[in-house]
């Protein structure tokens, strides 16, 4: 039988607009976490933001590249917040699917921070924040992951029919 | 049995195909990642064209890509432009990689697709490419086509492995 990989831990589709999601309980018996998001936000121009195990502090930095409406020239930055950017020089909007891809490596390994890098596609629809956007995150905790908050910075609501779903993957 | 990447159809080229087709796809999963590692018999360095459910129509694209050398580019249009191939000018016996993944394929919600690809090149010339395609239809996906660069044929050993991903 071959080993698996993919698990699913837990998916949601909304039936009601949320401004935020959390993933909680997240059991440490995996190698790596896969968060999948697709949907879009219900108004205006919105980043969407993660914090593990509801750490508000200055504890996240990341990096991204990407490509924008707004310009023919790639963009590239870096920051520190409190929270780890998964899509921040561009934007979800009402007027299309999105999506995010993110990889948690080595999330509960307590002997190091945790990284990530994750890929978010924002569809047509807006003409300076859609785009395509690549970011490696670095949470500076060693603390296992437990659990993960999603949210738009501008409380806007994730659409109804938005998915949220959370894999594990065992390295062996 | 443990959920993982379950293999719906799979197909190595044998040189003379020009076009590969994964159709009949079940709508049993929640998401598809199609996985590609491909050379092609022309000297033309292009994207991949994507083609769903029979139809080249109602997609479009946004990629941005770098070369190695110079600064990085990006492109956008009104087609299902994905990846980038391997022209058979690259390195001989080498073949370019790409995973396109599509989540909720089979909801009635428009299609988003990302896709990472990579030519290989030892020479100063090898892209990295990242594209995220939409398909502006409310239909579920049941076939997925895919070409590159006019009518030229994907090399033999070219292989394109299409998986289901469940999230339950």
């Amino acid at each position: 039988m071959a080993t698996a990989t993919y698990t699913p831990i837990a998916t949601t589709t909304l039936g009601t607009a949320v401004n935020n999601f959390t993933f909680s309980s997240i059991p440490s018996t995996y190698t790596d976490l896969r968060l999948v998001v697709n949907g879009n936000v219900a108004a205006a121009i919105n980043n969407i933001n993660a914090r593990f195990n509801s750490d508000s502090g200055s504890n996240y930095s990341f990096t991204n590249v990407g490509i924008r409406a707004l310009s023919t020239t790639p963009f590239s930055g870096r920051d520190s917040q409190t929270y780890l950017g998964l899509c921040w020089y561009t934007a979800w909007t009402s007027a299309q699917q999105s999506m995010i891809i993110a990889d948690f490596l080595n999330y509960a390994n307590t002997n190091v921070y945790k990284t990530s890098i994750s890929q978010n596609i924002t569809q047509e629809g807006d003409g300076t924040y859609s785009g395509i956007e690549n970011t490696v995150g670095t949470w500076r905790s060693t603390a296992a992951i437990n659990s993960i908050y999603l949210y738009t910075n501008n409380t806007n609501n994730f659409s109804v029919g938005t998915t949220f779903t959370l894999y594990g993957i065992k390295a062996a | 049995m443990a959920n993982t990447y379950e293999l719906i159809s799979s197909t190595v080229a044998t040189g003379s195909q020009a076009t590969i087709t994964f159709s009949s796809i079940p709508s049993t999963y929640t998401d598809i990642l199609l996985r590609v590692s491909a050379r092609m018999s022309s000297t033309t360095l292009d994207t991949y064209n994507l083609a769903f459910n029979g139809s080249t129509a109602n997609f479009s694209y946004r990629n941005l890509y770098g070369a190695g050398t110079g600064a990085l580019g990006s492109s956008t249009g009104s087609s299902g432009a994905t990846g980038i191939n391997e022209p058979s000018t690259y390195t001989a016996n080498t073949f370019g990689s790409m995973d396109l993944y599509i989540p909720n394929y089979a909801t009635s919600q428009y299609k988003s697709a990302s896709s990472i690809a990579v030519s290989e090149n030892n020479s100063t010339e090898a892209y990295a490419v990242f594209t995220g395609n939409v398909w502006s239809s409310t239909s579920a996906i049941t076939s997925i086509s895919i070409t590159s660069a006019g009518t030229a044929n994907f090399a033999q050993y070219s292989s394109f492995y299409l998986y289901g991903i469940k999230n339950s």
